[in-house]
C-alpha cells in the first residue's frame, strides 16, 4: 500500500532514514532508526507509515532497563544494599533483584530514579516517613548541598560566634570568593547574598 | 478570528486510532520538552486531559497548503502542564479526514502559572480607579 500524505492526501513521498537519540535517566541514550516521510507536494513531514513508535519503544525499553543496572551499581557503590532497600520500603524479598534482571515497571522505574536521586529518602522510609525525621534529613542535605555550594566557590571561610546569649545565638562567616565566571548573577546556580547584596565570584 | 475548530473535537479524536498525525516538528519538540517520546504518548496525554486550561490564541491560515483555491485553517492554543506552559497549532484535513498536530511546544511567551498576573493587574487596576468607576 502507497503511503500518502496525511495533510494534502499526495502520494509523492519521499523516505528518509536518520538514526536518533532520546536522553535515558542515569544511563546511556536510547538510539533508534527514525524514519522520515517528507510530502513532496506540500513538503510537511512526519512518520506517516507509523513505523517508528515500535522502534522507540524497543530502544527506550533497552536502554531503561541498563540504567536500572547502573543505577543500582551506583547505589551499591554508596554501600546501598538491596536487601535495605527492600526492608526500609516493605518491598517483597528479591524485588529489587527482578527488577534488575528486567522485570520491572514504569513506577518500579520511577521509584529507583527518585532513590538515585535521593538515598536518604530510604532513611526516611525505615523511619516510616516520620514528618520530624523527614525534615530533619531534608535539613541536613539542604546543608550539604549548601556546603558543597560555599566550598566550591570559596578561597577561604571563617566563622566567628559573636554572642550567644540564651536564646540567640549569632554567627558571623566572612567567606573570600574565587573568581569564578559561572557563578554571577546571571548564573542559575545558588547564590549568596551578603548584606542583602548578591556577592559575586571575586568578591570578598 | 474565532477559532475554526472545536478543540474537544481533537481531544475526542486523539483517543481513536488512526485519526490523528504528528508531524515533525510537533513531535521532536514533544520527545524535548515535554518528554512524550513517540505519537502514541502525545495522543494519550491529549486525550488524557493533559491540556491544562487551554486557552485560545489565534487561527492563521495553513501556510504550505498547496491549494489556495481550498484554505485550510490552523488553530493555536496555549495550555499547562503542571507548571509548564505549552503551545499546540493543529489543522483537520478535509481531504484526508485527518486531524494533523502541527506544533506541540513550549510557549515561548510563557508567563509562569503561579505567578498570577492577571490577577495582580485585577488589583492594580481596581486600586487606581476612581470611586464612581468601582
Amino acid at each position: 500500500m502507497n503511503t500518502s500524505c496525511p495533510v494534502c492526501g499526495s502520494v509523492s513521498i519521499k523516505t528518509t532514514k536518520t538514526k536518533h537519540m532520546i536522553p535515558i535517566v542515569y544511563s546511556n541514550p536510547a538510539i533508534y532508526d527514525e524514519v522520515l516521510e517528507t510530502c513532496e507536494v506540500c513538503g510537511e513531514s512526519g512518520d506517516f507509515s507509523e513505523v517508528n513508535d515500535e522502534q522507540i519503544d524497543k530502544a527506550i525499553l533497552a536502554a531503561k532497563k541498563q540504567s536500572v543496572i547502573d543505577m543500582l551499581d551506583d547505589l551499591s557503590d554508596k554501600s546501598i544494599k538491596m536487601s535495605y532497600m527492600e526492608r526500609a520500603l516493605e518491598l517483597p524479598t528479591r524485588t529489587i533483584a527482578r527488577w534488575k534482571g528486567g522485570d520491572l515497571s514504569s513506577s518500579s522505574l520511577a521509584l529507583l530514579r527518585i532513590i538515585r536521586t535521593y538515598p536518604w529518602i530510604l532513611e526516611v522510609a525505615d523511619a516510616q516517613f516520620d514528618e520530624s525525621i523527614a525534615s530533619s534529613r531534608l535539613v541536613q542535605e539542604a546543608a550539604h548541598v549548601l556546603e558543597y555550594v560555599v566550598i566550591s566557590h570559596t578561597r577561604q571561610a571563617y566563622m566567628d560566634i559573636v554572642s550567644n546569649n540564651k536564646d540567640e545565638i549569632e554567627i558571623r562567616a566572612t567567606l573570600k570568593l574565587k573568581d569564578d565566571s559561572a557563578f554571577d548573577l546571571n548564573s542559575m546556580k545558588p547564590r549568596l547574598v551578603r548584606n542583602n547584596e548578591l556577592v559575586t565570584g571575586g568578591t570578598e | 478570528m474565532d477559532a475554526a475548530y472545536d478543540l474537544h473535537e481533537l481531544i475526542k479524536a486523539c483517543a481513536e486510532s488512526n485519526q490523528v498525525t504528528v508531524l515533525t516538528n510537533a513531535e521532536r519538540c514533544a520527545r524535548d520538552e515535554f518528554r512524550l517520546n513517540t505519537k502514541k504518548a502525545v495522543l494519550d496525554f491529549i486525550a488524557n486531559e493533559g491540556l491544562e486550561t487551554p486557552l485560545y490564541l489565534n487561527t492563521k491560515p495553513w501556510e504550505k497548503n498547496p491549494d489556495p483555491t481550498c484554505p485550510i485553517m490552523v488553530d493555536a492554543y496555549s495550555f499547562y502542564s503542571g507548571p509548564k506552559h505549552g503551545y499546540i497549532a493543529f489543522l483537520f484535513s478535509a481531504k484526508t479526514q485527518k486531524w494533523i498536530i502541527k506544533s506541540f511546544k513550549s510557549n515561548r511567551d510563557s508567563v509562569p502559572r503561579n505567578e498570577n498576573w492577571f490577577g495582580k493587574l485585577s488589583e492594580i487596576k481596581t486600586l487606581i480607579q476612581i470611586p464612581e468607576e468601582k
